[in-house]
């Protein structure tokens, strides 16, 4: 799974939300690192939702715009626990190896 | 409309038409929300990133993407095939090249790269090695499942191809036209091994496919070779054969064996021609006559150049009679083009 697949997903989680909402959490999320251009964005939400990862919720206009909501699905989660999980994983057996070094350095 | 908004909705129509039907006012909304603030007075204009980013989207679109339409996906096949068929042929020429200089070099004792170190001769072979193993390990890095250290590696072979050229002389436009030879598989295969594009299905053993080609190949064009030195070989047979051991005389000779096997297939059900198989020979047709007709001599002055310029004039006429039934087949073959109105269609939205 790509960053940017990941950071959309996470974005998702707490409610559905519509195209620049996704770019806005997902800047918030990476800390300002991860800037979300348009096209990306489509570009990833067209696989997410081809895998059935993220769904249509609802559409509605503002201010004479539209406005797409998505959602994350079931298998969606799954896919993001599962990815999260893993890097949790690399993020853990890292850590420990640092810990090791300095350790050792340290001696 | 806002000047931003008309500037971004020209952007949006790099996006194919049916993508832009079920799209684009959701994509003019997102961008406009994240724009806020400019006036027509700012002359603001989408940034660089964003039309890039929108130029990406399409060309994934087009070339077979996520959820993408039949024909676009006939379409990605297709330029994903033109890259492995051009990047083999390349693997399959340079090996049979590296076996030979290999070979001989074993033979007369002589290095494979001669000549005094960082000497201009040394230089030069060392690039022409370099580059032939480059060939070889992007085909074998594409077989083996990693596209994205095959792009790498091919325009890194490129970039060896085409290095040696910037310094100019006779011969230069010559040369960058039949370098299209190696930039159109390279182009193909980072255009259509995107992201969203499904992985290389190749068995196994394909990564040793330069190997079993390249070994026959060598043996043959050795023989030939040996043939054409000795004197009890008519010249006249030998000008007949010529043509054909030169790098654009190989590629001829690949491409009409291709061209015959695919035209020669019969669709196993009725109008069920898979498109993707004549539409990447006919792509290929356009680098292999265009390399062709650099090389091509029409200044003869004797009757061996002028049977070897009739030879190549065959093969050139070949090419480009395979290239036209290869195109009218796959143009027959391809899946409609999606139509605008798709059933992505926004439905009229309800009001907040």
């Amino acid at each position: 799974m790509t960053e940017p697949a990941f950071l959309v997903l996470t974005a998702l989680v707490d409610a559905p939300l519509h195209g620049y909402g996704i770019v806005q959490e997902v800047g918030k999320l990476s800390g300002g690192r991860v800037e979300l251009k348009i096209g990306t964005l489509y570009g990833v939400l067209d696989r997410l939702a081809a895998e059935e990862l993220v769904a249509l919720d609802r559409e509605e206009a503002r201010q004479g715009r539209l406005r797409r909501y998505y959602r994350l699905t079931e298998s969606g989660a799954r896919a993001l626990e599962a990815e999260a999980a893993r890097l949790a994983e690399n993020v853990r057996s890292a850590r420990e190896r640092l810990r090791v070094r300095h350790a050792g350095g340290m001696a | 409309m806002s000047l931003l908004e008309d500037r971004y909705r020209n952007v949006l129509r790099l996006l194919p038409a049916s993508y832009r039907a079920g799209r684009e006012e959701e994509m003019v909304g997102a961008f406009l929300e994240g724009s806020s603030g400019l006036s027509d007075a700012d002359n603001p204009r989408p940034r660089w990133s964003e039309i890039a980013s929108v130029a990406a989207l399409s060309l994934r679109v087009r070339l077979g993407g996520a959820g993408a339409a039949p024909r676009f996906i006939a379409w990605g096949r297709a330029v994903r095939l033109v890259a492995v068929l051009g990047l083999l042929f390349h693997a399959t020429v340079s090996c049979a090249w590296l076996l030979y200089a290999v070979l001989d070099s074993w033979s007369t004792g002589r290095p494979v790269v001669g000549g005094e170190i960082w000497s201009a001769e040394w230089v030069s072979q060392a690039a022409w090695t370099i580059g032939h193993l480059l060939w070889i390990a992007v085909f074998v890095t594409l077989a083996r499942g990693r596209p994205r250290a095959a792009k790498v590696l091919a325009l890194l072979a490129l970039a060896s191809f085409y290095a040696p050229l910037l310094q100019g002389g006779p011969g230069t436009g010559d040369a960058v036209v039949h370098g299209l030879l190696f930039a159109v598989p390279a182009l193909a295969l980072v255009a259509g091994f995107h992201r969203d594009a499904p992985p290389p299905r190749l068995p196994r053993w394909a990564a040793a496919l330069p190997v079993v080609t390249g070994v026959p190949l060598y043996v043959i064009t050795s023989a030939l070779g040996s043939l054409g030195m000795s004197e009890s070989v008519d010249w006249r047979l030998w000008s007949w054969v010529w043509p054909w051991l030169s790098n654009s005389g190989t590629a001829c000779l690949a491409f009409l064996v291709a061209s015959a096997i695919c035209l020669g297939r019969r669709p196993r059900v009725p109008g069920g021609r898979d498109p993707s198989p004549p539409l990447a020979l006919a792509i290929l047709s356009v680098p292999v006559t265009l390399a062709h007709v650099a090389y091509l001599t029409i200044d003869t002055v004797d009757p061996a150049t002028r049977t070897m310029a009739a030879v190549s004039l065959g093969q050139l006429v070949a090419v480009l009679l395979c290239g036209l039934a290869l195109t009218r087949v796959s143009v027959r073959a391809l899946p409609a083009p999606p139509c605008p109105p798709c059933p992505k269609r926004p439905r009229r939205p309800r009001s907040t």
